[in-house]
């Protein structure tokens, strides 16, 4: 019983509802059980630790690889026969029937669990499967028990009439306290990955090991963190990579691992600037340094710091991205002019691209008003499609020197499709076909700079 | 015999075809022109310098790559070990390649990595290009398969115990579960023989070359898949991305990327990996086959603007090879130098002649006196003798001017704005075009080297030595050129005899001494004694025909005792004195030499149509001036725009229609057609017969498949005009 | 109470844990009210399976009114009256999983054991296919067939198959055939089942629709209260059989068993053996009786009256009310139960009132959206206040990632307390919520429908979304949101900033 609670932390109430529901021994199981809670609460560490404790013979099965439903079933068949046979079994029925030939053999009344994780896939599938699943007691004289893992609630399983309800258990997210208590468990851990990946001489490896020293370390981090995001295993991540961080200065002895307040004056910016990387696993050569191999780690080290900044540039600004990666001449302005042919109507073409646009002031006036009194720009519509001809049009309007419309030129516009920066048909003849440009503002200004283009100025949005 | 009957089946129809298809399997063996042209002489020696560029194109591709390739695979190596994520499970360990954004030309890049990954790493690799993984089903079944089965495929040094539990599972067996009961079976079971053989956990590679073209919702479900199994089977993932980075994370959501652990490598990007292709193979002294200054312009300029594509531009240069060799024997001089006497030797009469035609030979007729003349047009063996000497010469001139161009690049890479461009093969267009010496940022150039300042100039030399030290090792120990019979006869040619090697050498020796001389100059006084002895020393290391410049050092050297304070502007001076000497005697354009035409290739005229293609003109030329591709007597045309009845009816119809505004009246547009075809007779009888009718809705049919008009909704009996 | 020390009571308790779970979960033959409904089904059955009469007939009524319940007691009581196993061969078929023809064709065989009759032959049609099996049925000696009953479970499913109604149409049609007796008997909750039947099955079927309709008792056909029923419910569900108890219980037995097979059904109100478990339901579980017998007769008493005492408490009467306005669906109520008695524990050996209607109420009433929407980190919960303000001001048109942003950097600017995150952030914040489907794709429904080409092509900051989550669960999960900066309680309740 303990072990349970030490083995899952925090989750007392679920962890007993489950014992319960579930019983022990031979007394019958309930029909189906329903666990729905956000990610990363826990909910499949519970189930497994549960069905490991009690030993009931029970099948994990992850919708997701059950792309066809014929998976799922000889899944739960192979799990069912303790010896290796792999049994052809590709509907419902069968299934039926295997079931019912196997409890045939059975002789005791013994308990047998189905746990489906990531149900919310069943919704993907034939909406009888999981109807039938929800009750599949009453089909088969088992003492056979479901159960549904999933972070979504019941109400978007949008089910018809007549299906059975399931007993419903909610895992709510752990709050402060308790992410504080489960990092805390994997201290040692933590000082270990540190203690690994930087030679500290012993005596500061003790003080490293000081549980008080991570304790304030967690404080301040989640005091930090626990606002915009309360996954827990990001926050290991993050909390991983900002410990060391934490550290450095006391391996370095600049600070004493006792002296708070200014182990928290040299960690706040830290923890300032790495909260713009929350979710991004951007890979600094911290985590690099998970790998085992020391020596690999070593020569990669420099090639992944140098990379690192320009790897977080390039994720926070689209700018840096834009131009971290090169795109032949004309390649940028087709891009160009692809964007601008879809956050452009149509009609102001001709206003926009030929010398003379003819009564302008009037019009100021109107886009001036519409872009006041709604939100709806085309900047933040999103691109309208256009057609390969209209791209052509503007792309030699906007490009100085003529050139011929050669067959280059037209492979360019598969190239940029391919590389998802134009979405379009991909349709054998190209002038039937219609596109759309999928690269953001920022990044679009920032190619037009690199071959000294300017924009903003042809945006219907910004005149 | 199977084959060949199955071979005919598909091609022939009739059943007596059979000795035929045999000589047809023969050819389609090889490709049909070198079927046909394997005798030619000029087809021979373009095959074999093609194999020796393709040879030196392979080994550098090799080098390039090797460096990244070897990182991947040292990352992928370090997860051979059981990789431990204490309180993170989970967690794919993932490569992301960075290549370059021209896909066609990362296949081999791959398949480099693939060969590589099975010789260090594991036998288990499997590629997934995104035309297999059209759904999540596919991707797996393809993954599997090809891991479970992928080291049959490798080699049969793999051991019976791999091989005989394997049955070929079928495409619908492939799941996750069967990969894991193979994984076990094969790996976990240790027996004494597999320990030996490979390490009880050989980890799976799973590459995917094109990650921009796969549906991102399809790759979520893959890795979230193969997330579930990360703990019982050591997989790891390589993505290839062209663009950047920020695509992986544009198309995982964080729950997705949080399964990752991204590690990025990047490679050369591709523009520098064509200046290395065109600077050390093509424009080398040793390639046999040169490209004049705008052919290079073009084809760099094709890659620059239009696509980042090596390969494309290795093939365009192919194809300027063909056109240069193609069908005259008289290329066939167009080899490296050993071969030149034997193949002067073979050549006919008439190719001589076709090369007395030239015109690079007429300037050197006109210096040579009147029976030397007569012998070089009387006798051919004469001429031959003079032709191989004049192909030496010119391959002595090659040698320097290349080395010229690369120390002018050397000492001009660093200046504050690069007028004469950055890389070489930037320089080497302007100087085969003009005379470089001539031009205006030329001598701007030198005035920049002239300012620079000490270290930075003895910097310059530096990079100016290497260049050359490269190409003095480079250059194959080819016999001195004094051998070439040049003594024989006493009027020959002026030689302008300090050219190719010995010229490199030299060049090498006073460079060494400037440095000498600049590094050692600055302390300024007590310089003179030890400056001195060096130049000693040099005096006997010297060969002969450097000697004005050691005079003119010795000169210098005794006025420096009176104005010692400048003497580093003095060595600066002299250098650059000798630079102009040298540049002015190596970087003359190749159109000066003669015979110039047999090894440089400048018709760019006739290339660039196939090398740029551009349809829309074509099919505008084809309908609008037919006899260019015709050829026919019937259709001349006094102009292009004027019509002819004698013109097919397409163009005539084209044509008619490319008067005509947005929309064209169908009507109108018969008539003006009818007109045409039928000037003398009256409307009515026109409009008689319906084969005019009937050719006119032919011709405007297929201007409507062209897609030059299309039918309008808007008016009735009217199309609209989709070109201007 | 009189008292008794501890590993008994353990002992006990669990054994009467174990025995009301069996009796929760397993047993679906007992069947309460609805007398002449049953009686009704009881006629078609016997009258099919004695005097080989043919009928077809439906049983309609709201989901978990014991419609299947009614059917297994009469089959079981039919059982005991004549053998079902020699004169009729009753074949059930699920529309959940037999839908498809040729399954339930294959299903129908295997039932009627057929299979090596069929063997690997080839039939036209399906009529044939049947044809032939009810003819293999043919015993020899008077050419009269066995009677079939013929048990459709989700009758409408059968119907659903896009495909044509082929095995509905060769049911009825040999009901009115004289081919072969049968009776088929259609189980669903649909009222509309009948416009979902083809015209040509239609009129082959015998319109005779038997209604099941929860709380109403018929024998005096005054509906009694949905209150009642359940107290009844509760109490039959809850309270243990004295026959257990008996002392003298294994020679008892004996008897017991000679008598069980008609004592079960005539004499329901003999006190010793209410509320047991009929006899097959336990062979079925593969439990023996007599793992029971430690049960004591006082402590079963005791149990008994403690249960009566329990359908007394005010509070729990009021929560049941509660639940009867809710559902009256009994599996719910059995779930409920279940849940309850699985809570027994020798530490606690009796059912706490309070516990059961907390349970009732969480059935009743589980906000599980309000608190997925608290389990929200605040960056998360401002998007969805700032979405929530967006479709009030656009009336109810959907929001791309672009205008809710907008909306949320313009609230974060207002209020400098809140620090800013980047946007890269604040979009995988974004698409959290979309995993949540707290949000949702305005064009298709489902998230995970998504991986058809046409939307993937559409950046995803374009994409549009409508918020899933109802306006007053957000309210809800805003007041009871715990440490919530006020800026954002305050920007939520001023709707047009």
């Amino acid at each position: 019983m303990e072990e349970i609670y030490a083995k899952v932390p925090c989750r007392e109430n679920q962890l007993n509802s489950l014992l319960d529901l579930l019983g022990e021994g031979d007394e019958p199981l309930p029909v189906s059980v329903f666990i729905s809670g956000n990610m990363a609460t826990g909910k499949s560490l519970c189930v497994n630790t549960i069905l490991e404790h009690l030993r009931f013979k029970h099948v994990n099965i992850d919708c997701i690889e059950c792309y066809t439903p014929k998976i799922m079933y000889e899944a739960i068949l192979s799990g069912l026969h303790d010896d290796q046979v792999d049994m052809k079994c590709d509907s419902l029925w069968e299934l039926m029937n295997n079931l019912n030939a196997y409890s045939t053999q059975q002789y005791s009344y013994e308990p047998i669990v189905l746990v489906f994780d990531r149900a919310e896939r069943f919704r993907a599938m034939d909406q009888n499967i999981m109807c039938t699943f929800i009750r599949l007691r009453e089909f088969c004289n088992l003492n056979i028990c479901t159960l549904f893992v999933t972070h979504l609630i019941y109400d978007s399983f949008h089910f018809k009439m007549g299906v059975r309800e399931p007993i419903k258990i909610y895992f709510p997210n752990y709050n402060k306290e308790e992410l504080f208590k489960i990092i805390f468990i994997h201290q040692k851990a933590f000082v270990r990955h540190l203690t690994n990946n930087h030679e500290v001489d012993c005596g500061i490896k003790e003080d490293l090991e000081r549980p008080e020293l991570f304790a304030n370390f967690l404080n301040a981090f989640l005091s930090v963190f626990y606002r915009p995001c309360r996954d827990l295993i990001e926050l290991q991540h993050m909390a991983r990579v900002n410990f060391v961080k934490y550290c450095e200065p006391i391996i370095k002895n600049e600070i004493k691992y006792n002296d708070l307040s200014k182990l928290w004056r040299h960690i706040a910016p830290i923890l300032k600037t790495s909260l713009e990387l929350l979710y991004l696993r951007i890979n600094t050569s911290k985590s690099t340094a998970q790998s085992p191999a020391k020596e690999n780690h070593e020569w990669i080290e420099p090639q992944s710091y140098n990379f690192e900044n320009t790897l977080k540039e390039e994720l926070l600004s689209t700018k840096t991205f834009a131009q971290s990666f090169e795109l032949p001449y004309y390649a940028k302005f087709l891009l160009i002019a692809a964007y601008l042919a879809s956050y452009n109507p149509p009609k102001e073409d001709k206003r926009l691209f030929m010398k003379n646009h003819g009564k302008q002031r009037k019009r100021l006036q109107q886009v001036k008003a519409k872009a006041k009194i709604s939100e709806k720009l085309n900047t933040q519509l999103g691109p309208k499609i256009f057609t390969l001809d209209r791209l052509l049009a503007i792309f030699y309007a906007i490009l100085e020197e003529k050139i011929g419309l050669t067959s280059n030129l037209l492979a360019q516009i598969a190239t940029l499709v391919e590389l998802k920066l134009i979405a379009g048909s991909k349709e054998i003849d190209l002038d039937a076909s219609k596109y759309k440009c999928i690269v953001g503002y920022d990044f679009i200004s920032a190619v037009a700079q690199t071959v000294g283009f300017n924009v903003r100025k042809y945006l219907y949005d910004f005149m | 015999m199977e084959s060949t009957t199955s071979v005919s089946k598909g091609v022939f129809l009739f059943p007596n075809g059979f000795k035929r298809t045999k000589h047809l399997k023969k050819k389609s063996k090889q490709p049909l022109f070198e079927s046909i042209f394997k005798k030619e002489p000029w087809y021979m020696t373009f095959k074999s310098n093609w194999n020796i560029i393709e040879h030196q194109l392979k080994e550098l591709h090799e080098q390039t790559y090797s460096a990244m390739l070897n990182d991947v695979v040292n990352y992928v190596k370090s997860f051979d070990q059981t990789c431990l994520y204490d309180s993170i499970e989970g967690i794919i360990p993932s490569a992301t390649l960075l290549t370059g954004v021209n896909q066609p030309d990362h296949v081999n890049q791959f398949l480099a990595l693939i060969h590589k990954i099975r010789e260090d790493v594991t036998p288990h690799v499997a590629m997934i290009s995104s035309q297999d993984a059209q759904t999540v089903k596919h991707m797996v079944e393809s993954a599997v398969s090809q891991l479970i089965h992928g080291q049959e495929y490798l080699d049969d040094s793999a051991d019976e115990s791999m091989i005989e539990p394997t049955v070929r599972l079928k495409k619908s067996q492939c799941t996750m579960r069967s990969l894991l009961n193979w994984y076990q079976s094969t790996h976990m079971n240790t027996s004494p023989k597999k320990l030996k053989h490979a390490p009880p956990k050989k980890i799976l590679v799973i590459i995917m070359p094109d990650f921009e073209s796969f549906n991102c919702n399809i790759l979520q479900d893959f890795v979230m898949i193969i997330s579930s199994y990360i703990s019982s089977l050591p997989i790891v993932l390589i993505f290839g991305v062209a663009t950047s980075v920020s695509a992986l994370h544009k198309s995982f959501p964080y729950h997705v990327s949080s399964k990752l652990l991204i590690k990025v490598f990047h490679s050369h990007p591709s523009h520098v990996y064509m200046n290395q292709v065109v600077e050390n193979i093509f424009l080398t002294h040793t390639s046999p086959f040169h490209l004049s200054g705008r052919a290079l312009e073009l084809l760099t300029d094709v890659f620059l603007f239009y696509d980042f594509s090596v390969t494309g531009l290795v093939q365009s240069v192919k194809y300027c090879m063909m056109e240069h060799y193609y069908g005259d024997n008289i290329k066939t001089l167009c080899c490296n130098r050993e071969k030149i006497e034997e193949t002067v030797s073979k050549l006919k009469s008439d190719e001589l002649e076709n090369i007395r035609q030239l015109l690079s030979f007429r300037p050197f007729l006109e210096v040579q006196d009147c029976e030397t003349k007569i012998g070089l047009f009387e006798d051919d063996n004469f001429f031959r003798e003079i032709l191989s000497k004049e192909m030496h010469k010119l391959h002595d001139y090659l040698h320097s001017f290349y080395l010229c161009v690369h120390m002018l690049s050397a000492l001009v890479k660093d200046l504050p704005k690069n007028l004469l461009g950055k890389t070489v093969r930037e320089i080497y267009t302007k100087c085969t075009t003009e005379h470089i010496t001539e031009t205006q940022p030329y001598r701007e150039c030198m005035q920049l080297i002239g300012f620079q300042s000490q270290i930075k100039m003895a910097e310059s030399i530096k990079n100016a030595l290497k260049e050359v030290n490269s190409v003095l090792q480079t250059s194959s120990p080819v016999k001195p050129l004094r051998s070439t019979p040049s003594k024989t006869n006493t009027i020959s040619v002026k030689v302008s005899n300090d050219l190719g090697q010995d010229f490199a050498k030299l060049i090498r020796i006073h460079l060494l001494t400037f440095l000498r001389q600049i590094e050692s100059a600055n302390n300024e006084g007590l310089i003179l004694g030890n400056a001195n002895e060096e130049q000693e020393h040099d005096l006997d290391t010297d060969v002969a025909p450097g000697n004005r410049y050691k005079l003119k050092e010795k000169l210098l050297k005794a006025t420096r005792v009176e104005r010692v304070q400048s003497e580093f502007e003095m060595v600066r001076s002299r250098f650059m004195s000798y630079l102009g000497e040298v540049f002015a005697r190596g970087l003359q354009p190749p159109r000066t030499q003669t015979f110039h035409e047999l090894l440089f290739f400048s018709d760019v005229a006739s290339v660039k149509k196939q090398i740029v293609g551009s349809p829309r003109g074509a099919l505008h030329l084809a309908l609008n001036n037919p006899v260019h591709y015709l050829q026919c007597s019937c259709c001349h045309l006094p102009s292009p725009e004027s019509i002819s009845e004698w013109l097919p009816d397409v163009s005539i119809a084209y044509k008619l229609h490319r008067e005509c505004g947005k929309h064209i009246n169908l009507y109108d547009w018969l008539q003006a057609f009818a007109a045409v075809l039928r000037p003398d007779e009256e409307d009515e009888e026109r409009f008689q017969d319906a084969s005019l009718q009937a050719r006119f809705t032919r011709a405007v049919a297929e201007l409507q498949f062209l897609g030059f008009i299309k039918s309008s909704k808007r008016k009735t009996d009217h199309v609209m005009r989709l070109t201007w | 109470m009189h008292e008794i020390n501890a590993s008994q009571l353990s002992t006990q308790i669990k054994l009467i844990r174990k025995y009301l779970k069996l009796k929760i979960i397993e047993d679906n033959i007992t069947f309460r009210d609805h007398a002449s409904e049953r009686k009704h089904v009881y006629e078609l059955i016997t009258k099919a399976v004695l005097h080989g009469e043919s009928h077809s007939a439906l049983i309609i009524g709201p989901r978990g009114c014991g419609k299947t319940a009614l059917i297994n007691s009469v089959l079981h009581q039919v059982s005991k009256e004549a053998d079902l196993v020699n004169d009729a061969i009753v074949v059930k078929l699920n529309g959940l999983i037999h839908h498809d023809d040729k399954v339930a064709l294959k299903s129908i065989t295997a039932q009627m054991q057929l299979e090596n009759a069929v063997g690997d032959r080839v039939f036209g049609t399906f009529a044939e296919n049947l044809s032939f099996l009810l003819s293999c049925l043919m015993s020899g000696t008077d050419r009269r067939c066995k009677s079939m009953v013929f048990i459709l479970e989700q009758f409408d499913m059968f119907c659903h198959s896009t495909r044509t109604q082929t095995l509905l149409y060769n049911l009825f049609d040999i009901t009115h055939s004289k081919q072969a007796p049968m009776c088929v008997l259609g189980v669903t909750n649909r009222i509309d089942v009948m416009e979902l039947l083809e015209k040509r099955v239609k009129s082959r079927f015998s319109h005779r629709h038997i209604f099941i309709f929860p709380n109403e008792n018929t024998e005096n056909s005054e509906v009694k209260s949905p209150l009642s029923n359940c107290k009844e419910m509760l109490v039959q569900c809850l309270s243990m059989p004295l026959a257990l108890g008996r002392r003298d219980l294994p020679k008892k037995r004996k008897g017991r068993k000679s008598i069980v097979s008609n004592e079960e059904v005539m004499d329901i109100d003999s006190t010793d053996s209410q509320y047991s478990i009929p006899e097959q339901i336990l062979t079925k579980c593969r439990t023996d009786v007599k793992q029971f017998q430690h049960l004591e007769w006082a402590f079963l008493e005791d149990w008994n009256s403690h249960v009566q005492s329990l359908v007394q408490d005010q509070k729990l009467v009021d929560s049941l009310e509660k639940l009867c306005y809710y559902t009256v669906n009994e599996q719910i109520i059995k779930d409920i139960l279940f849940q309850t008695v699985s809570k027994l524990s020798p530490s606690k050996p009796y059912i706490d009132a309070i516990e059961l209607s907390n349970t009732i109420d969480e059935t009743v009433s589980s906000e599980q959206r309000v608190k997925l929407l608290q389990s929200l980190s605040i960056l998360e919960l401002s998007l969805v206040i700032a979405m929530m303000h967006g479709i009030e001001i656009f009336d109810g048109q959907p929001m791309n990632f672009e205008m809710v942003l907008h909306r949320y950097t313009k609230f974060a600017n207002a209020n400098s307390s809140n620090q800013s995150v980047p946007r890269p952030v604040v979009l995988k914040a974004f698409e959290h919520l979309q995993q949540l489907e707290i949000i949702m794709p305005s064009k298709s429904t489902d998230s995970h429908t998504l991986g058809d080409t046409s939307t993937s092509r559409v950046q995803k900051e374009y994409k549009l979304y409508t918020l899933a989550a109802p306006v007053h669960d957000i309210k809800e999960a805003i007041k009871s949101y715990k440490a919530l900066p006020t800026e954002i309680t305050h920007w939520f309740n001023n709707t047009i900033d």
